[in-house]
């Protein structure tokens, strides 16, 4: 167990949140929906920003030549997205939001609003930057621990989505559908100190923004940044996390992980002590192609085969028995340079505490130790690949190895594995990333515009719930279970358009739409609240009966038809007691031996969604009994 | 630029651009770079720049405290050296303005002409092992800024270094807006030309990672250092695509596209040809003129003093008159299809200009840009060629038209002369024939 406190753990963290309007500078659709046409190709080089300076993580990604393939979807890219057109006006709509949610966080709103382009060279926006602007500084988040700064609250585009990659990430495929949909960015201090607490306030600032009802929902509307560090460790911001419960996770791997590299540093300087030997990052890189000349190696057979295939090795000082050691579970020292090594296009790399194996045989890796001069103290690599990127990978690994050993966790910007550990994506990006968006004028945030928003504020959840026991005569548990949702808006939405007991609705809302959900695995996501408006009118007018709404709604995701299309192609509209007492009969008399069991559930299978099921129940039994007279 | 009132505050606690400063109100307090005033911004806002290198701007009022926290670090450019080697071709950048040589300028808001050549070589490195890069600043001017003194200045430089042997190619840096009459301009203007003469220009502004400038001047570099070609080209954007340049032919392009990356399309003639970022070049077209060691002749008089008239539905004749009488030397006419103008009643062209062509050219052109001028087909074409209307059958679109009269008229003033050599083919501006593939509609 760590013990958190003593680590003096901090974290931060930085939600993402889709808006649910048009894209931010054009008349594009933000649902997703459409079918991708064509393709362009595109490249990015980095240039100097503002202060004429290049980006630490800009220049980084410009010392790779990648391609970029940007898939096109009708309705939902124009040639905004495409970088073929400038930006239109900010969406009003877009903006109004992100200030709302900038008031409920009492945070201060710029007198003026400016647009910044903040360089972003991995392809992900088209332009090679993503427009942003801070819509709010300095607001305050009550958590059960204490007060949570919120830094800043930012207006954002949304960037695009990677669709595939190939050739070891050199060519990479995005979708421009999501390329520009607005996004608000909340920044928190590093106000939390545990795993616990930073899922604490994960959730209560996506509470927050769920209240407002504008913000889109579903998988990857929301995205967690999450930034950790230890005492004698570094900022590291961990990217892309898209579930609360995973955050638990993440917090404790990545603190487990920057006690380890420095312990993993502090071993180094106890052996540099104990061999009187100063670790003096000499790296000097050999070609060690000639060794291989009669390799079994697949890896290797393989990096020969290619164009100028080359073996580089560079041997570590001091580092032997080091690379193995577990950083996270099954994330090792070696680990940690070979993802240094794949940000330049190889697959991975080969280093001495995992030889011989992999098809390098003992003889080789002796081979391979006399001409690099290791002792038993050092460790070595080795990257096989084409001449120049070979290079270039085990040039990326040694810096990692040298900074392993003079500054332990590097700040860095990492992204979440699957099992909640993280793999190395890039450098921090610094404040040179920023220039101004001189294409889009600067936005005065009118003192007007502001107290009119903050009279509409939305009111907070628990306000909500009393609302719904008040006015709409809820019981207590449904109305909390009611606010959890999604779609919770969709109550009082719907309440106010259909005439119909609250109760209903709150039903369908808390317990028929999840249920669909998780036993009959229906994409509830597809089930618009007109759809659920259009239902109860049915169930209003008697057209239908309550336990026939699962099946239209089932129905209308299953053939993307209205709630009155599927009524009429499946014949689900409600029938007369004499009419199921008809059909009832008729199963009766064609069933020999007058099982109660099987007459019920033919019965059932036969009448289901055209009467209550409780009814055909009755019918069905007061049928036999009528029967045995 | 910030109001004498902020100017005087910052002269006082000797704040300048760059300078850290604080700014306190009675609840918030605001620590951040100063930045330049943005030219939309209120009068009474201050701009500064956060740690996290956002901006916001703040507005001053006389309750709000302000002091200097810290000063601003200069940091001193590396200046990029350019270096010779004798095994490559030399090729030579000319800088006229615009997009491709522009950069965000925070005084007045928008992207100015701000590089240096030497800075374009460095922001494009590839060029260098291209080819000896020589460089000279001709001017700096956006192109809708350009007039015809500009191209006869530039036709000036471009034909020195046509006449200097040890320059194998020249690249034109360029603003798009006007960047084919240029084209056309120094078509006319150089006789004789002996070796590639590429103009290249930009549609997205050169300090952003998705410039359309790099491989622009990637590909022009590669076509003026090894292409047997020797006419004025534009070489930019082949498609939507970072791939290939379109090799087009200078006087046939044109400006189909007020954003888009592939905004040059070679009109009513297929494209000479594509080059690759790697160097490939690929010749579709065979009738090009080719490198030869002779002498240019620089021929660039022009008649500035012409207009370019578009026809519209309930156009008076009279704005005709009314040019003639201010002093107008020539004049294009952009009408309808074929080449027609309004030929009724009380506002009939015919009468106007049949006393009007006495005294000047005036010549016929096409607004459907695509496609040819003739007059012979509809009885209107027939009557406006009887009332002294010139130039049917051709298919210079207007802009070229319009440049190739100021030229034409820069070397002759017998009218006569003047509607011969209009529809005489000097730079290939007249296609013989319209080819099916010449047509490419967006």
């Amino acid at each position: 167990m760590l013990d958190y406190g003593k680590l003096g753990l901090k974290v931060g963290l930085e939600i993402h949140r889709r808006l649910d309007t048009k894209k931010l500078f054009c008349n594009c659709s933000s649902s997703m929906k459409s079918l991708p046409s064509k393709e362009v190709s595109r490249t990015l080089t980095a240039v100097a920003g503002e202060l004429e300076e290049i980006d630490p993580a800009a220049l980084h990604e410009k010392q790779r030549d990648r391609k970029f393939l940007y898939t096109i979807y009708p309705g939902e890219t124009c040639l905004v997205e495409l970088d073929d057109e400038p930006p239109h006006d900010c969406n009003k709509e877009a903006l109004k939001i992100s200030l709302e949610i900038s008031l409920l966080t009492k945070a201060n709103i710029p007198n003026e609003i400016h647009f910044m382009r903040k360089t972003v060279v991995d392809g992900s926006n088209t332009s090679g930057f993503q427009r942003t602007a801070i819509v709010g500084l300095d607001g305050l988040l009550n958590a059960s621990f204490g007060n949570v700064r919120i830094d800043t609250l930012a207006l954002e585009e949304e960037s695009a989505q990677i669709l595939r990659t190939e050739n070891n990430g050199n060519i990479v495929s995005y979708g421009l559908n999501r390329l520009g949909i607005p996004l608000i960015e909340i920044g928190t201090a590093p106000d939390m100190h545990s795993p616990q607490q930073a899922r604490e306030v994960a959730e209560a600032i996506g509470n927050l923004l769920k209240s407002t009802g504008k913000v889109q929902r579903g998988i990857g509307t929301i995205r967690q940044d999450i930034n950790v560090s230890i005492a004698g460790g570094n900022r590291v911001e961990i990217k892309g996390a898209q579930d609360l419960r995973m955050i638990e996770t993440i917090v404790e791997l990545e603190t487990l992980r920057q006690k380890n590299l420095i312990e993993i540093k502090q071993e180094l300087a106890t052996r540099e002590k104990a061999l009187k030997r100063k670790y003096a990052g000499n790296c000097e890189i050999v070609d060690l192609t000639n060794i291989f000349t009669k390799s079994e190696s697949k890896v290797i057979k393989n990096a020969l085969s290619k164009k100028d295939g080359t073996i580089l090795g560079t041997k570590l000082e001091l580092f032997s028995g080091l690379l193995k050691k577990e950083v996270q579970p099954n994330r090792r020292i070696g680990t940690e340079l070979s993802d240094y090594a794949k940000t330049q296009g190889v697959g991975g790399l080969f280093h001495s505490d995992e030889l011989p194996n992999y098809g390098i045989a003992e003889n080789e890796v002796q081979e391979i130790k006399k001409n690099l001069g290791c002792n038993e103290n050092d460790a070595f690599i080795l990257v096989a690949d084409s001449e120049p990127i070979a290079r270039k990978a085990i040039k990326a690994a040694i810096q990692r190895a040298k900074t392993i050993a003079t500054i332990g966790v590097e700040k860095e910007v990492r992204k979440v594995n699957a099992d909640g550990t993280t793999s190395y994506m890039r450098p921090l990006p610094g404040a040179a990333r920023m220039y101004p968006e001189t294409d889009i004028l600067p936005i005065i945030a009118d003192e007007k515009i502001i107290s009119e928003i903050r009279k509409n504020l939305p009111e907070s959840f628990q306000k909500k719930a009393e609302k719904y026991q008040k006015h709409f005569g809820l019981n207590k548990e449904i109305a909390n279970q009611l606010i959890h949702l999604d779609y919770w808006n969709w109550f009082e939405e719907i309440a106010s358009e259909v005439k119909i007991d609250p109760q209903i609705i709150a039903n369908l809302l808390v317990h028929t739409l999840p249920d669909l959900k998780t036993r009959d695995n229906t994409n509830i996501d597809k089930i618009t609240k007109d759809d659920l408006i259009d239902c109860l009118e049915l169930l209003k007018n008697g057209k239908i009966t309550k336990d026939t709404i699962p099946v239209i709604l089932k129905n209308i995701v299953r053939e993307n038809i209205s709630a009155d299309k599927v009524v009429e192609r499946h014949k689900l509209e409600k029938i007369s007691d004499k009419e199921a007492l008809e059909a009832i009969k008729q199963i009766i008399s064609s069933q020999e031996d007058k099982n109660k069991k099987a007459i019920l559930q033919k019965s059932m299978d036969a009448l289901r969604g055209r009467l209550e099921n409780r009814r055909i129940v009755e019918l069905v039994e007061e049928e036999l009994k009528h029967g045995d007279n | 630029m910030y109001s004498e009132k902020i100017k005087n505050l910052l002269k006082k606690i000797r704040a300048d651009i760059g300078d850290t400063i604080e700014l306190k109100t009675n609840n918030q307090t605001h620590r951040g770079k100063l930045m330049p005033h943005a030219s939309e911004s209120l009068e009474d806002i201050i701009v500064i720049k956060l740690d996290n290198g956002y901006n916001i701007g703040l507005k001053f009022d006389s309750k709000m405290q302000i002091k200097k926290t810290g000063t601003h670090e200069k940091h001193a450019k590396p200046k990029h050296e350019i270096k010779h080697d004798p095994s490559k071709p030399t090729v030579l950048i000319l800088h006229t303005g615009g997009t491709i040589a522009s950069k965000v300028d925070y005084e007045v808001g928008g992207v100015v002409t701000k590089f240096s050549p030497e800075d374009l070589v460095s922001m494009v490195p590839e060029i260098e092992n291209i080819a000896n890069i020589e460089t000279k600043l001709v001017f700096q001017e956006w192109s809708e800024n350009l007039t015809s003194k500009h191209w006869q200045i530039l036709a000036k430089e471009v034909y020195k270094a046509c006449n200097d042997k040890k320059i194998s190619g020249i690249v034109i840096g360029h603003g798009t807006d006007t960047l084919h009459y240029t084209a056309s301009a120094l078509a006319f203007f150089l006789d004789n030309l002996n070796k590639p003469v590429i103009l290249v220009g930009a549609q997205r502004s050169s300090d952003r990672g998705s410039s359309d400038a790099h491989l622009n001047l990637i590909c022009a570099t590669h076509l003026a250092s090894k292409s047997d070609l020797a006419e004025v080209v534009i070489v930019m954007h082949n498609s939507a695509s970072d791939d290939k340049c379109s090799i087009i032919r200078g006087i046939k392009a044109r400006k189909m596209h007020s954003s888009r990356r592939d905004a040059f399309k070679s009109i009513n003639e297929t494209i000479l040809g594509t080059v690759e970022k790697n160097g490939t070049i690929f010749m579709a077209l065979e009738n090009y003129k080719k490198r030869h060691e002779g002498k240019v002749k620089l021929m660039n008089k022009f008649e500035e003093n012409i207009a370019l008239v578009k026809f519209h539905p309930n156009q008076n004749p009279k704005i005709l008159e009314y040019l003639t009488k201010s002093g107008i030397k020539g004049i294009v006419l952009e009408g309808t299809g074929l080449g027609h103008v309004y030929t009724k009643g009380k506002d009939n062209f015919i009468p106007t200009l049949e006393k009007i062509s006495k005294k000047i050219p005036i010549f016929m052109t096409t607004q459907t840009i695509y496609g040819r001028v003739n007059m012979n087909v509809y009885n209107a074409g027939r009557m406006l060629q009887e009332g002294g209307l010139i130039g049917n059958i051709h298919d210079m679109h207007a802009e070229l038209a319009f440049v190739k009269l100021g030229w034409v008229l820069g070397q002759t003033k017998d009218n006569k002369k003047v509607a011969k050599m209009m529809l005489t083919n000097f730079r290939g501006e007249i296609t013989e024939s319209t080819k099916f593939d010449a047509f490419e509609a967006y």
